[in-house]
């Protein structure tokens, strides 16, 4: 593509570390390295100009609304994106998030300009506000983050199949490799390196109960009556650990669950590495970029057949898809991996794991794949 | 009366290296049993059990173990004495079964071939065992009705380990040490660790009444005794009748021995009890054993020594004083098996039997379950009656509860708080009354060395009698399953043991508690021990008068003053009130014991 201008609206791009954001990162290298000549103008919503810094790629500004508290700040962003595009006239607007939708399309009836929206999962799943369901109809591209949210968009919106485009997650894989279980976190979290774990990383968050969290301490008195020993870690914090504790104490887990709270990037490898099987039986990830950082450690994944997480797993290549509603199963395939037991071509070949999920979701292969759409947009003008 | 040990595994494997950690294991276990030692591994290395054996029944090398049958398909290690294994016995011999050894072991075994699962109903006793089938390959364990033995296992997906103290499993290397939340939490609001939890991460212990089979890695289990009253209507002769009987009944079950059984005598009425009907029951000059203190509020001494006279019985006495109970206290230390806040009474008694020679001893433990002989008998009634008399005031004493247990500086008012919270149950109550931290203080303890575990609950695991029909009753039943099953049993093994003596308990007997469940509570349970005063007429007036002490030392001046230093060591964390002795005791019984054991927290800094 050359010499193209293009405006990419993000939410966010450093505050938080959730799948949206790491995607944007990702796709604003990708979008850097495919661009040739071109100009990128980035506006992020959510974040403050002072504290992104690092996040950003060389000669890229950004404009930022972060300082608005509130409610304020949608309009605030909406008073910068909206002038700036009216003003700039770029080839492209890029909506990095659903909602920036609305604007782009108002931006589109007056000035032509063309517009693409990111879809990545829940938030696209049930669009229900007419105006909404009109901007993402008169968007001329969307690029879904799974086959799962391109086939709800279709369905719901009664869009030509060729409207959507996949760009599938990515992550970072250099900074994960399968390794032994770390010293420094069996001391911590009091497990014996015999011990076999299951383990969940996700947003302890009300709104986000649909990780299905609750449903592995379910399973859990299940999975200790063939496994025994078995722990289950889990990794994140929120304002739903307070409903997570008692649901322990309910069920008189105290000795097999742990609560690790937030951990930091640094230690994520060494968590995945701690695990023996990782699993999230979630029922609204757009994709679920977990499942491919404990991919690439090599672990056994266990997820949700009914989301986005189908794809994540290549529908169960990569890892084992079940019903996330159905307590005895989870417990049944949690407890055969553990055992060895499990009948799948991969899952108990680390480096198979690894090499599998890098060929898939590596980062060369998506940024070969946005450039690959840039360049449609090229050839069609 | 002895140490079992074992591993029973899944898969075929070498038999070295499953007898190298079963043969460690047995190492750690050698103080149970100083008179004989064995080893089994299963030709296919399946299993292996180890034995450490205190001869008491049969002392010929007939009684050895773990013992096998002729045709090798049942093997057995055992812990305990069946109190009615002549009668068994006898029925075996009739019904053809050849019996090779005069010991108890056998009739087990051979019992456990012909009846199955079923066989623990037959068994009179304290027991803990584990028989393997070497034909099925399955393994079959049971403990004794009321949770006397002990049995610790602890189990991974191709393997179970069990063994009489969790020390074995922990020092053999079948298990790692991992200090687990509910044992820790328990320990730290009862002072002991409430089976079926234990300290340990992993660590079960078998349940009082239950038995248990493993077989390729599954297990399943079964409650086949529980404590149950079921009162009839009789008099108070009629009652009297019936205790006596019932008292005599089990004690000459219990001087069943092949060596002499001697009483540890404290002044109190249970262990009058014992010597006052040990002529009736059998026993001919019996030896008694007891403490006596420098410090006359707690000396029973004289009072044990004059009831030894009385019944005419062979005295041993030793006067422990602060420095001597110093001197003692490190061995002691190091004998705790689970921390525990008590059995220092127990350790030193058994050390001064021990080194008068004796090898069994009754003591008068349960009898305050039994009979009423608790102060919790009055005051639980007393209390809970009143509660649910005024339980429109239930929100303002739940509120007022919680500002208790958060602002008070005592203790005793921070319990108080903590019953207040959980409503008008006999189970909240008892809990707070043989409390040692409140929950809030117990949570915050325990999350500090495992601030990644869940805290249980206020009162969640607390014991609630399915029906309190009368109060006194459900006091019974609380005490005989949780304080005397936990604390009492559990530290009178340990410590006994660590000295090679065999304690027997004969108020606690499933057969006697069977029969004086028959009395009705307003019988049986009258404060002040009536029912048993009633049942024993021989008991010397000057006995009755005098105020209950129990077996108690005097440790609140100890610690005011010689022991001071104990104590410093485990300095409390801030908003933690030690205002009692016991309560500082319990961090640094806690802290030695992880030391000394290598049990680790979790670790913050990681």
């Amino acid at each position: 593509m050359s010499a193209a201008k293009i405006h990419l609206w993000l939410p966010d791009l450093g505050r938080t570390k959730g799948g949206i954001q790491v995607f944007s990162g990702f796709f604003l290298r990708a979008l850097m390295a495919s661009l040739g000549g071109g100009r990128l103008r980035l506006l992020c919503k959510n974040d403050r100009a002072d504290s992104l810094g690092g996040a950003l790629p060389n000669g890229v500004g950004a404009v930022c609304a972060g300082d608005w508290p509130g409610v304020t700040r949608t309009v605030a962003f909406v008073g910068q994106i909206v002038p700036a595009a009216l003003r700039d006239r770029p080839d492209l607007i890029i909506c990095g998030h659903m909602n920036f939708a609305l604007a782009a399309h108002w931006v589109h009836r007056w000035r032509g300009i063309p517009y693409w929206i990111i879809a990545h999962g829940i938030e696209a799943w049930n669009l229900r506000r007419p105006g909404m369901r009109e901007a993402v109809r008169g968007s001329q591209r969307i690029l879904a983050v799974s086959r799962f949210t391109r086939d709800r968009l279709v369905e719901q919106l009664d869009l030509p199949p060729d409207r959507l485009s996949l760009l599938p997650n990515t992550f970072d894989e250099g900074g994960l490799t399968p390794g032994p279980k770390p010293e420094y976190l069996l001391r911590r979290y009091g497990i014996s390196a015999r011990q076999p774990v299951i383990l969940t990383v996700a947003r302890l968050s009300s709104p986000e109960r649909y990780k299905g969290y609750d449903k592995i301490i379910e399973a859990m008195p299940s999975i200790l009556e063939r496994v025994p020993q078995v722990h289950y870690l889990l990794v994140g914090k929120g304002d739903d650990r307070g409903r997570v504790e008692r649901r322990v104490r309910d069920m008189g887990l105290e000795d097999h669950v742990s609560l690790a709270g937030f951990v930091p990037e640094s230690e994520l490898c060494d968590h995945y590495n701690l695990c023996d099987v990782f699993a999230m039986p979630s029922k609204g990830e757009g994709f679920g970029i977990v499942f491919l950082e404990a991919l690439a450690c090599g672990k056994p994944v266990v997820a949700g057949n009914l989301d986005g997480s189908r794809d994540a797993l290549c529908d169960g290549e990569l890892g084992a898809l079940i019903d996330p509603d159905d307590v005895g199963q989870i417990a049944k395939t949690l407890a055969e991996i553990l055992l060895g037991e499990y009948r799948h071509a991969l899952i108990h070949r680390p480096q198979a794991l690894r090499d599998a999920v890098v060929a898939k979701y590596g980062y060369a292969r998506f940024e070969a794949q946005l450039r690959e759409h840039l360049g449609q947009l090229n050839a069609h003008g | 009366m002895c140490g079992i040990a074992g591993i029973v595994r899944v898969a075929e494997g070498p038999r070295d290296s499953i007898l190298e950690t079963v043969g460690r294991m047995r190492r750690c276990l050698q103080h149970r049993g100083p008179d004989d030692e064995g080893l089994f591994v299963a030709r296919d290395g399946r299993a292996a059990f180890a034995h450490t054996r205190l001869s008491i029944l049969d002392l010929s090398p007939a009684g050895h173990q773990p013992m096998s049958t002729a045709d090798g398909r049942y093997t057995i290690v055992f812990n305990g004495e069946i109190y009615n294994f002549m009668a068994l016995r006898r029925e075996l011999e009739t019904a053809g079964v050849p019996l090779t050894s005069r010991s108890d072991t056998e009739v087990i075994l051979r019992l456990y071939e012909r009846e199955g699962t079923a066989c623990v109903r037959r068994l009179r006793g304290m027991f803990a065992f584990a028989i393997w089938d070497d034909i099925e390959k399955r393994c079959f364990f049971a403990r004794d009705p009321l949770g006397i033995k002990p049995l610790y296992f602890c189990r991974s997906a191709d393997s179970l380990a069990f063994a009489s103290e969790i020390r074995a499993l922990l020092n053999g290397g079948a298990v790692e040490g991992q200090l687990g939340m509910v044992g820790l939490y328990g320990y730290l609001t009862t002072g002991t660790v409430p089976e079926p939890a234990t300290m340990l991460r992993g660590v079960q212990m078998l349940g009082a009444g239950h038995w248990l089979e493993w077989r390729e890695g599954r297990i399943r289990s079964e409650r086949y005794w529980g404590v149950s009253f079921a009162p009839e209507r009789m008099g108070r002769e009629e009652a009297a009748r019936l205790a006596r009987e019932a008292l005599v009944d089990s004690l000459r079950h219990h001087f069943v021995s092949d060596v002499p059984v001697g009483i540890f005598l404290s002044g109190g009425l249970d262990s009058t009890t014992l010597l006052a009907l040990a002529a009736e029951a059998g026993a001919r000059k019996v030896s008694t054993y007891s403490i006596a203190f420098e410090e006359p509020e707690w000396d029973e001494g004289p009072l044990a020594r004059r009831i030894a006279e009385h019944f005419g019985s062979r005295h041993h006495e030793v006067t422990i004083t602060a420095d001597i109970g110093r001197g003692w206290l490190e061995e002691f230390l190091d004998s705790v098996d689970q921390p525990t806040i008590d059995g220092f009474n127990t350790f030193c008694v058994s050390k001064v039997a021990h080194q008068s020679g004796a090898k069994v001893v009754l003591s008068g433990l349960g009898g305050d379950e039994l009979f009423a002989g608790y102060r919790s008998f009055v005051t639980l009634p007393r209390v809970v009656r009143w509660m649910r008399a005024t339980s429109l005031a239930a929100p303002l004493y739940r509120a007022a509860g919680a500002w208790l247990e958060g602002h008070s500086t005592s203790s005793k008012t921070r319990r108080m708080g903590d019953f207040l919270q959980q409503g008008a149950s006999c189970g909240a109550f008892y809990r707070s009354f043989r409390c040692v931290y409140a929950h809030a203080e117990a949570a915050g303890l325990a999350t500090r060395l495992l601030p990644y575990a869940v805290a249980p609950g206020r009162g969640s695991r607390t014991a609630n009698p399915a029906s309190d029909e009368t109060l006194r009753d459900a006091v019974s039943l609380l005490e005989l399953t949780t304080y005397m099953r936990n604390q009492l049993l559990r530290d009178s093994d340990v410590m006994s043991m660590r000295w090679g003596l065999e304690l027997r308990v004969p108020f606690v007997d499933s057969a006697l508690l069977e029969k004086v469940g028959r009395i009705p509570a307003s019988l049986r349970l009258r404060p002040g021990k009536r029912m048993l005063i009633e049942a024993v007429p021989e008991l010397p007036s000057w006995v009755l008068d005098q105020p209950k002490r129990g077996f108690t030392f005097p440790f609140e001046r100890w610690f005011e003053d010689r022991w001071r230093d104990l104590l410093r060591e485990a300095a409390p964390p801030p908003g933690v009130i030690v205002d009692t002795w016991y309560r500082g005791w319990a961090l640094a019984v806690l802290q030695h014991w992880m030391r000394r054991n290598g049990v680790v927290a979790q670790d913050d800094r990681g």
